[in-house]
């Protein structure tokens, strides 16, 4: 197939019109399907939806364009666009999980150390209104999807406060090889903002049988927070009473407002 | 066979007629039957001589009124040629004519064969300053450039010109000194169908074919293969689907500012004294909230106008960062942690201020603008298009063509960013960059330099620099927030399309060094704050 140069049609608003619409529809799509939450904190939803709103708009704009041929058509800058386009229809999204992150494993060494001095951030800065979500039901701290982020950052504050409390969470095993054979994080990933931000959380555990479990398993741990001595740094963990495996979340992605 | 039509445009005395007197002299092209159409008669005439026993018509259509498609369809039906070759009148719109060849009844009949502009080096710049619009709206469509009467200028001279010319026209071939064989050849040579579009069509079908059976035949081995690759994708997808909302309300807004705010206002803007001058030139920022990418052309322009050169220059690098969008895509980037927003604004408008004192004390004593124009060497959009904007809606009309073609120019080096983020985060074995890091001045340089070497548009680069928080410490992607704004690769591009030569390395240097040290410091203390 040819395409004449003197072609009827201006191809640069035609690729432009195709391009802005099927971004659009393709955004349409994973808010609609829900699959945006694997790419993106849902905050950033609104904005999409601006986004899907803006490129329709300025599609009709550039319709008026379509029979308006135009000479000079340089095509190569919208490879950049149908590329990303073609990905995005034709993969679906991954989820991420911490074997598929393979070269994960030292962010997650990381994370132990840094989780302390992120904390200490957020200190600052999370908002009190936080802290109405995070109450104890029969002196029990149940950590679910909606505030796993706010009550691990609560604990490593106000260990004290804590200590000694009975916790029930709901994580995959976390394992790595600074940890002890006793000891796992029962994790989940959180998503500041969108995929490439990733980073597991969680609290350190220890458990006798920590060594059967399997990586990236899904349990629940019901134990007892206490204060041990990590690294030479005073840390919150549980000693677990009770590990159970438990179904994936619909969610599996924790995120921190 | 359609008749073809070649089209010849250029100023007064820019070498048209010659041109045409040289290819009505080669065998090759007087083989068939041509019309010439003269919509302009300078001193050089069709020559005679050439004419004689050729099979070649003249039509003067100097003072015909009218010029129109009927005229041409019976000029074709008189004398079926098989090339008519248009001069057309520098001094009118090329546009008018395309728009005449375009209607449908020449259309059926004719194919535009090559649209050729001829400038002449010695009178470009006059010209170019002059009558800017008229000559850009004709090289921007033209297929090939002769650039004649070069023999006399140096070679950075004629560079310089070329460079204005890619910067309008980045298709055109330019064709410098040429003999007439070589422009002869380019004149002769048939069109090709345009291959990347079919090189594309032909990319998605493969792949997608690939795909579709990779998946259908053998589900677990294409699962695997792809796991790895649908990470990266993933990684991809995301940073594009947060950072396109950010990009659109970005070219909105600069679209409403180049529509609504004309230059000579903002110009007016700035005191020509100093002191005051750099406290305007911080706070004009939050004003004029355009990406890195616009603000070349309007700090240039801003020196042309007497604003003074570290006034502008201070404007030119704090305005990226101190951007109220760039504020909040940064403060959501960093959710909960304000003091990124402060040190970032802090350190860039500090560094921008230290370039432009730097450039005071050691004042450059020539113009260091070129000579050309300059509101077209902005690749955001079409900054330099003369739309017509009558009445309200065709306002809200130029906005959203404006705020069009700039996402698909700014779009572009954002979607690059984001693949390579990608990659970076995917691909890259996390321990040697932490290795390469760890709150080191290698780390502060290697993410100053991926900062230059990425081109995000400041709008949205927070949200990149987010994704390296893992790898490197708190100050190093500091760097890559402030670096980024100041200096990368699309900016220097400009940069070199409005100043000289000389000054740019100079200003890269000032900013490389100064922002070095500024931030080796904050390295230093940032660790205090976000740990190592």
């Amino acid at each position: 197939m040819l395409i004449s140069r003197s072609n009827r049609v201006n191809l640069d608003a035609v690729l432009k019109i195709f391009i802005l619409l099927g971004f659009a529809l393709f955004f349409f799509i994973i808010i609609h399907t829900g699959k945006i939450q694997l790419y993106v904190n849902p905050r950033i939803v609104p904005y999409v939806k601006f986004c899907i709103v803006v490129m329709v708009i300025i599609s009709l704009f550039l319709c008026r364009d379509i029979f308006k041929p135009r000479r000079k058509v340089s095509l190569t800058p919208y490879l950049f666009f149908l590329l990303p386009l073609f990905m995005a229809f034709s993969l679906p999204a991954k989820s991420m999980n911490s074997t598929s992150m393979a070269f994960g494993d030292v962010t997650l060494t990381n994370t132990d150390n840094s989780q302390s001095s992120s904390t200490t951030d957020f200190v600052q800065t999370v908002p009190d209104t936080t802290d109405s979500a995070l109450k104890l039901q029969d002196d029990t701290i149940f950590v679910r999807d909606n505030n796993f982020v706010q009550w691990i950052e609560e604990i490593y504050t106000n260990m004290s406060k804590y200590e000694g409390k009975k916790i029930e969470i709901i994580g995959f095993v976390f394992k790595d090889k600074e940890l002890r054979e006793n000891e796992f994080v029962p994790a989940r990933l959180m998503m500041a903002c969108c995929t490439a931000d990733l980073q597991p959380m969680g609290l350190l555990c220890q458990y006798v049988k920590a060594s059967e479990l399997k990586k990236d398993s899904w349990i629940k741990v019901t134990g007892t927070i206490k204060a041990i001595d990590y690294k030479g740094q005073k840390t919150p963990a549980i000693k677990a009473d009770k590990v159970e495996n438990t179904i994936k979340p619909e969610n599996e992605y924790v995120y921190p407002y | 066979m359609k008749t073809q039509i070649d089209i010849v445009t250029g100023f007064l005395g820019s070498g048209k007629t010659t041109f045409i007197n040289e290819l009505l002299e080669s065998y090759r092209l007087s083989k068939g039957r041509i019309v010439i159409l003269q919509c302009e008669t300078g001193e050089i005439e069709i020559d005679n001589q050439i004419i004689e026993g050729k099979n070649v018509y003249l039509k003067s259509v100097v003072k015909n009124s009218s010029f129109d498609s009927n005229y041409i369809s019976e000029v074709i039906k008189k004398h079926l040629p098989q090339r008519i070759i248009i001069e057309h009148n520098g001094m009118e719109k090329l546009e008018d004519l395309l728009n005449i060849l375009n209607e449908r009844s020449i259309r059926k009949n004719c194919v535009i064969g090559t649209i050729v502009h001829m400038i002449d080096a010695a009178t470009f710049d006059v010209f170019m300053n002059n009558m800017g619009s008229i000559l850009i709206e004709q090289i921007s469509n033209s297929d090939t450039i002769i650039l004649n009467n070069s023999e006399g200028y140096s070679k950075t001279q004629l560079t310089n010109v070329e460079r204005t010319l890619k910067a309008i026209n980045k298709t055109a071939e330019i064709v410098r000194n040429s003999s007439l064989e070589h422009k002869e050849h380019k004149l002769i040579k048939q069109r090709k169908p345009s291959d990347i579009l079919f090189a594309v069509f032909f990319f998605l079908v493969v792949g997608y074919f690939t795909h579709t059976v990779l998946m259908t035949l053998d589900f677990k081995l294409a699962a695997i293969d792809l796991s790895r690759f649908q990470v990266i994708n993933t990684v991809f997808l995301s940073i594009l689907i947060q950072a396109f909302p950010f990009i659109l309300f970005g070219v909105i807004i600069s679209s409403i500012i180049q529509v609504f705010v004309s230059n000579e206002r903002i110009v007016k803007f700035f005191p020509k004294k100093n002191g005051i001058g750099f406290i305007v030139a911080i706070f004009a920022g939050f004003l004029f909230p355009v990406c890195d990418c616009a603000i070349v052309p309007i700090a240039a322009r801003l020196v042309k106008k007497g604003v003074p050169l570290p006034t502008a220059l201070t404007f030119m690098l704090a305005a990226p960062i101190v951007n109220p969008l760039v504020i909040a895509s940064t403060f959501y980037a960093f959710p909960g942690q304000p003091s990124i927003v402060f040190f970032r604004l802090f350190l860039g408008i500090f560094i921008a201020l230290a370039v432009g004192m730097t450039f005071l004390f050691f004042s450059e004593e020539k113009s260091v603008t070129l000579n050309s124009l300059d509101s077209i060497m902005c690749r955001c959009g079409y900054c330099g298009d003369s739309t017509v904007t009558n009445g309200f809606t065709g306002k809200v009309d130029a906005i959203f063509r404006h705020a069009g073609a700039e996402f698909f120019e700014v779009g572009r080096f954002l979607i690059i960013g984001a693949f390579l983020s990608g990659m970076v985060q995917t691909l890259l074995p996390k321990d040697i960059l932490s290795n390469i890091g760890g709150g080191n001045i290698v780390s502060l340089i290697i993410m100053m330099l991926s900062a230059f070497l990425l081109s995000v548009c400041s709008t949205s680069d927070a949200f990149i620099a987010r994704t390296f928080v893992n790898q490197f410490p708190m100050g190093a992607v500091m760097g890559f927030m402030i670096v980024g704004p100041m200096l990368d690769v699309k900016n220097l591009l400009m940069l070199l399309g409005n100043f000289k030569k000389q000054f740019v390395i100079n200003l890269v240097f000032v900013i490389f060094v100064l922002a070095l040290i500024v931030l080796s410091f904050f390295l230093l203390i940032s660790v205090l704050f976000y740990g190592g």
